[in-house]
């Protein structure tokens, strides 16, 4: 069977939840992603590829426990699973071989 | 700490009504987190509103919530057979309503072609944003006139003073050129610009370099059409076309140094050939002079330079330089241009945009009455499907589902109707680009274009569908089995209000045209003060020019040629202007503007205008080459009893020797303006011929024999004076036209809807109608019964529509100096029609029921 596609917005997503291990709930992943890359995205959109990363079995969540500034509402935590965990991996290494056959000189310009 | 204001509630219950629930508590306490930061960072106003708007962002379809639908792809296809079945059954119902709905889209499409198109004008050019048109605002006894025409040093101060131009061009357009080489002769059009407008707009070369192509004086640039027609089709592959040489208007020699890609359709900068500026500036000294005002100048600003400020910086530019304090230098964006180019009182007032807007709207209301159309007749049926829907409804139906289940058929007949329009907009193309002489073609129904107006029509599927969809579902289970043709009076109303609305803006279309029509027709016939017709002109070249009086004599010998004259323009199109007029009486600080034409003798004769007082210029008089003729106009500026009174224009003296009546320059846009006739026959380019009535053919014959005689050089061309005419007023031409095609449709598609109405109400009322009629009615009794309560909802429509009407009309004849007044009986005589269709489409179906054997009607109970 194909495998499930990740696009570049879900990665992103994907990888905070990781980077917010057991601390990943719809604010605190718009934070991190404001803070690691400078977008600055709505927590709708957020919600958003949460739910889709879920239908697709990359991530499981479970709800916390309730806190004050929240009006008394319960946070929704999310976890990768251990297919998200691999896609990510995959992304990974695919990227990796190929910039390790990229020629020095294909890409002499870098972010200053 | 004291907890900080709440959130708006009404968002909180927003969320509520569409979130779904196992979603809601984690959404909600998100946003009310966020909402504590933002308070603190901006303040609560702020905070209330940014909940809102990310309230408002979850409406995205993973969010709402789930209505229980076991399969929804089965669902969907019943819905799709349900929908069909209906068409099948409801053959003429089916029939007026996707008829409707594709003679709106039809209508539609075309608007919406005409409308890419007007919108496409100059907008290929690859700094577009970066290129500006230089206006000049010149104040005239206190009113503001407006022309693009400017100085040759407007460019070049541009240049130099302001360091927010990259680039100005000035140039010299719509130029007629006789181009030979070798022994064939070919007139095209081009303009004169400097070498730096290649690096202003994007017109690609095939062949040369634009950095260098109009460098030389003696250089020029040709459009690849050009390069076919003097060097054939095979002309790219010979290679030797630059460096050619091409004699223009047999003086002078230039080598071709680009060939540019032919210039497109919708670029209002038109032209074959391009020579250098300077070769211009070289023959023509007075290009010297400020108030020589011949070229429209473009400029190229920096990228981000603000438009606002420079042209606060620019507005001094004129009187700067020249003392003088009436001027003011504006920039306006090129793309623009086209679209907006009409200024009254300094004040942008619109220009082509107008017509653009007027059929937006047309679209919109031809889409709304189709629409209408669809919603009146798929709720007056409702009650012929109450059943499926109560039966429904008791074995589980949602009422989404249903909702689902109407817009899946609304969607149908949409998707019928587009596939139709779709079809008819490709067979009727050619009939439309002749209509509106524009170039479209079927590459203009492009991919993005059908999927726009796919896109509309969906729109309009639910749009027609959203009603229905939800008045038909709300009905009570219970309700529905008993009573079968009671429908509740709110739907009824709303049926009503939309008959109304439907009749009202078919009123308002076709009121609008027939006076539209009316103005468009008076502008043709109008007198102009003197006659356009068998008359033509030619450009003086050549012989026409050096040996004029022989050509001229030769000419009168000819059968068919009553008169000729030469004159500087033809009087029906722009003159020259100067405010360099002296005479006896003049206030110190006036500066009115005067037209002058140039001409030789026998003018007046030759263009039959009448003489108010005086004489035209005569050889008999060897002193009249000083002198002057002026029009009605001029002579009440000049004060009263003008004759044999001293004249100075450009400091030459002179004396009034006649008054000509008024006769109708430039534009009928415009008010008749003060112009002086100056005898001047070097001045006057132009050869004018009046031909025998009725002889033309003969008269052009002859024409073209001496024409081949004195100048075999030249190629002949001729153009008629009332052919310029027509042509210059053909796009109003055309928006009369096209609107009274459009206020037909609309009206059509009113009455289809209306004949499906009472199609509709007549069979429900069969029974009543038998039981009248046994009971002896008459059938007059039984039609207009049937039938009044139709004719009210139009005569309401058609009240409404008046004042509406008037208003909107005023304002758009308000463009016209020479225009015509709204006459009450042009409403009265729409109303009665409009009233007669109604009444005929109506009373047609109320006559069948009435004629009808109530014995039938009556037989099966």
């Amino acid at each position: 069977m194909r495998k499930t596609y990740l696009g570049e917005f879900e990665e992103v997503v994907l990888l905070t939840v990781a980077l917010r291990f057991e601390q990943a709930y719809g604010v605190a992943i718009q934070e991190a992603i404001q803070e690691q890359t400078g977008r600055s995205i709505s927590i709708s959109a957020v919600h958003a590829t949460l739910h889709r990363l879920q239908d697709k079995g990359f991530v499981n969540s479970f709800m916390g426990g309730a806190t004050a500034e929240r009006g008394g509402r319960r946070k929704r935590f999310f976890t990768v699973t251990p297919a998200g965990s691999r896609a990510l991996h995959e992304i990974k290494e695919q990227r990796e071989q190929i910039w390790q056959q990229i020629p020095a000189k294909a890409l002499q310009w870098k972010v200053l | 700490m004291n907890k900080p204001q709440h959130p708006p509630p009404w968002a909180d219950r927003l969320l509520e009504s569409f979130c779904a629930p196992h979603l809601l508590e984690e959404v909600q306490g998100d946003l009310q987190e966020l909402y504590g930061q933002w308070v603190q960072q901006h303040g609560v106003r702020k905070a209330r509103w940014l909940y809102v708007v990310h309230a408002i962002k979850f409406l995205r379809p993973y969010a709402f919530k789930r209505i229980a639908v076991n399969n929804p792809t089965d669902m969907f296809n019943n819905y799709v057979k349900i929908a069909f079945r209906n068409v099948l059954r409801q053959k003429s119902y089916a029939f007026i309503n996707v008829a409707g709905l594709s003679i709106g889209l039809v209508c539609c499409f075309f608007i919406l072609l005409w409308v890419t198109n007007e919108t496409s004008y100059d907008r290929f050019h690859d700094n577009g944003d970066q290129i500006h048109q230089v206006w000049r605002h010149m104040t005239t006894e206190g009113q503001i006139n407006t022309y693009n025409s400017l100085p040759k040093h407007i460019a070049e101060i541009m240049e130099v003073e302001y360091p927010e131009v990259l680039e100005a061009v000035p140039t010299r357009f719509s130029q007629q050129f006789v181009l030979t080489t070798g022994d064939r002769s070919y007139r095209e059009t081009g303009g004169y610009v400097d070498p730096n407008f290649f690096r202003v707009f994007s017109f690609p070369f095939l062949q040369g370099n634009p950095e260098t192509a109009l460098k030389g004086i003696g250089s020029a640039v040709i459009t690849a059409r050009t390069a076919r027609k003097l060097f054939g089709e095979d002309w790219q592959t010979r290679g030797d076309v630059l460096g050619q040489s091409l004699t223009i208007d047999h003086r002078r020699e230039f080598v071709i140094t680009g060939i540019v890609r032919d210039v497109p359709k919708n670029s209002t900068i038109q032209f074959d050939v391009l020579l250098p500026t300077q070769e211009y500036i070289e023959r023509n000294e007075q290009t010297e002079n400020w108030y020589y005002m011949v070229f429209t100048t473009y400029a190229k600003l920096q990228k981000g330079a603000s438009l606002e400020a420079f042209n606060e910086k620019v507005a001094d530019l004129f009187n700067k330089h020249t003392g003088a304090t009436d001027h003011q230098i504006f920039l306006q964006p090129f793309e623009d241009v086209y679209l907006h180019s009409v200024y009254r009182d300094g004040q942008l007032v619109g220009g082509r945009i107008q017509y653009v807007r007027i059929f937006s709207a047309v679209a919109v209301f031809l889409l709304l009455i189709a629409c209408i159309n669809f919603m009146n007749l798929a709720t007056a049926r409702s009650s012929q499907r109450a059943r499926e829907i109560g039966v429904r409804k008791v074995i589980g139906a949602h009422q989404q589902s249903l909702i689902s289940q109407f817009m899946t058929e609304s969607m149908a007949m949409a998707l019928i109707a587009f596939l139709v329009a779709v079809g008819v907009v490709f067979a009727l193309l050619p009939a439309f680009n002749d209509l509106t002489g524009k170039h479209l073609t079927v590459a203009d129904l492009n991919s993005s274009f059908l999927l726009g107006i796919l896109g509309i029509s969906l729109i309009v599927g639910v749009v027609s569908g959203s009603y229905p969809a939800l008045y038909l579902s709300s009905f009570n289970p219970v309700a529905v089995p008993r009573s079968t043709s009671r429908q509740r009076s709110g739907a009824v109303n709303l049926r009503k209000g939309l008959v109304v609305f439907q009749f009202a803006l078919s009123v308002l279309l076709i009121i609008s045209t027939v006076a539209m029509y009316q103005q468009i027709d008076y502008i043709r016939t109008t007198n102009l003060g003197l006659e356009r017709e068998n008359l033509l002109f030619l450009a003086r070249e050549g012989a026409l020019a050096s040996q004029y009086e022989t050509v001229r004599q030769e000419l009168l010998k000819h059968p068919g040629i009553a008169r000729v004259t030469a004159s500087g323009n033809n009087p029906l199109t722009y003159a020259s202007n100067t405010t360099s007029v002296d005479w006896e009486g003049k206030a110190p600080n006036n500066s009115q503007l005067f037209h002058i034409i140039n001409v030789s003798y026998d003018f007046v004769e030759t263009m039959q205008m009448e003489l108010a007082a005086g004489r035209d210029f005569s050889r008999a008089f060897g002193t009249d080459s000083g002198n002057y003729l002026v029009n009605q106009e001029a002579a009440r500026i000049l004060g009263e009893d003008v004759l044999s009174k001293p004249l100075e224009v450009y400091g030459e003296r002179g004396q009034i020797v006649g008054v000509v009546k008024d006769f109708i320059m430039n534009s009928l846009y415009s008010p008749i303006e003060p112009t002086i006739i100056r005898l001047d026959p070097e001045a006057a380019g132009l050869l004018f011929v009046r031909t025998e009535p009725g002889r033309a053919q003969e008269a052009l014959a002859s024409l073209e024999t001496v024409y081949k005689r004195f100048n075999p050089g030249y190629p002949f061309e001729y153009t008629f004076v009332d052919q310029e005419f027509e042509q210059t007023y053909r796009s109003e031409a055309v928006m009369g036209t096209l609107a009274n095609v459009f206020a037909g449709i609309a009206l059509f598609i009113s009455c289809l809807g209306l004949f499906g109405l009472t199609s509709f109400m007549v069979e429900q009322r069969t029974k009543e109608v038998g039981v009248r009629k046994v009971l002896g009615a008459s059938v007059a009794g039984i039609v207009v019964l049937l039938s009044k309560d139709f004719l009210k909802l139009v005569l309401i429509g058609f009240v409404i529509a008046i004042p509406i009407t008037w208003y909107a009309m005023n304002l758009w004849l308000e463009n016209f100096a020479y225009r015509i007044d709204v006459r009450p009986v042009v409403f009265l005589l729409v109303g009665i029609a409009a009233i007669m269709i109604a009444l005929a489409t109506v009373s047609w179906q109320s006559m069948k029921a009435a004629l009808a054997n109530p014995v039938d009607s009556l037989r099966n109970e």
